[in-house]
């Protein structure tokens, strides 16, 4: 497919030739050629160029509209590419903000739950703590019940030697 | 903390569980991530497979994560148990009320006797 310019050279060309075809010195049938029938060949050369350059402007125009159409298709797959690329890069990202909000969740049940137990341990080291000074006193008191027994029992004793 | 345990639950039995939470919660304290991670895996299906759902999270994160789901399940599952299931088998407040009674009652005796005594050497 011929460009504007490229055809508009080619006729240039192709004029030149003419030109240069045409003898210099008329012929005996050209001599003929009447004044009018000059004029009416320079009209119809003029109208026939005129045509020419009517369709190589008209040529040039639907290729340049092709062209056009052409950047246009292209730029629009560019942008639905573009477009997919955002979205699915939209789509990551979310996909990731929930995962690092259920991360975070996890986080902060797993602490709780940790405060939580260490406050249990709490209770019930303190509550062994008790249970240990309990023990203790339970230990003293029975060694004191132990000598109360003994004293108790060498009192009956005495006075049962007494009544003997 | 294994020290005053370790006072506190003095019987052979109770010693020998003893030293078998202790071993787990020093792993539970000391113990490698990776070592951490085989522990949950074995232990706890359900956390390992969240941990795998989420493996390419921040590492600092992941850690503090695997570290106190370890330290939750060894508190929850042992030591916890372990304290209140002491707690619960010893029986202190009821002997001492026993010992108590029983020292109330000799005393009142020793008392008795000495009242006795007394009177008989008026006599």
């Amino acid at each position: 497919m011929l460009t504007t310019e490229e055809m508009l050279s080619a006729w240039g060309k192709e004029l030149h030739t003419l030109k240069n075809e045409t003898p210099k010195k008329p012929s005996c049938e050209l001599r003929s050629f009447t004044e009018e029938e000059k004029k009416q060949i320079r009209k119809d050369e003029k109208i026939r160029l005129k045509k020419l350059k009517k369709e190589a402007s008209d040529k040039a125009f639907t290729e340049e509209q092709k062209r056009n159409e052409l950047r246009r298709k292209e730029r629009d797959l560019l942008l639905q590419e573009h477009l997919a690329e955002l979205r699915e890069e939209s789509i990551q990202d979310s996909i990731r903000k929930k995962k690092k909000e259920e991360e975070d969740n996890m986080f902060y049940s797993l602490k709780a739950e940790n405060n939580q137990l260490n406050s249990v341990v709490n209770s019930l080291k303190q509550a062994g703590e008790n249970n240990y000074q309990k023990q203790q006193m339970l230990n003293a008191s029975i060694a004191t019940v132990k000598a109360l027994g003994n004293i108790d029992w060498q009192l009956s004793f005495d006075a049962a030697e007494r009544r003997r | 903390m294994f020290s005053f345990l370790s006072n506190l639950f003095g019987n052979s039995k109770a010693q020998n569980e003893l030293q078998s939470i202790e071993s787990i919660f020093n792993f539970a304290r000391n113990g490698s991530i990776q070592e951490k991670i085989e522990y949950i895996k074995t232990n706890c299906s359900q956390m390992a497979s969240w941990l795998s759902n989420h493996s390419d999270m921040d590492d600092k994160k992941a850690e503090e994560i695997i570290v106190l789901t370890v330290n939750n399940h060894v508190l929850k599952n042992y030591l916890i148990p372990f304290m209140k299931n002491h707690l619960n088998s010893s029986n202190v407040d009821a002997q001492l009320f026993q010992i108590e009674r029983l020292k109330a009652k000799t005393a009142d005796n020793i008392d008795w006797q000495l009242s006795f005594d007394a009177a008989e050497r008026r006599r």
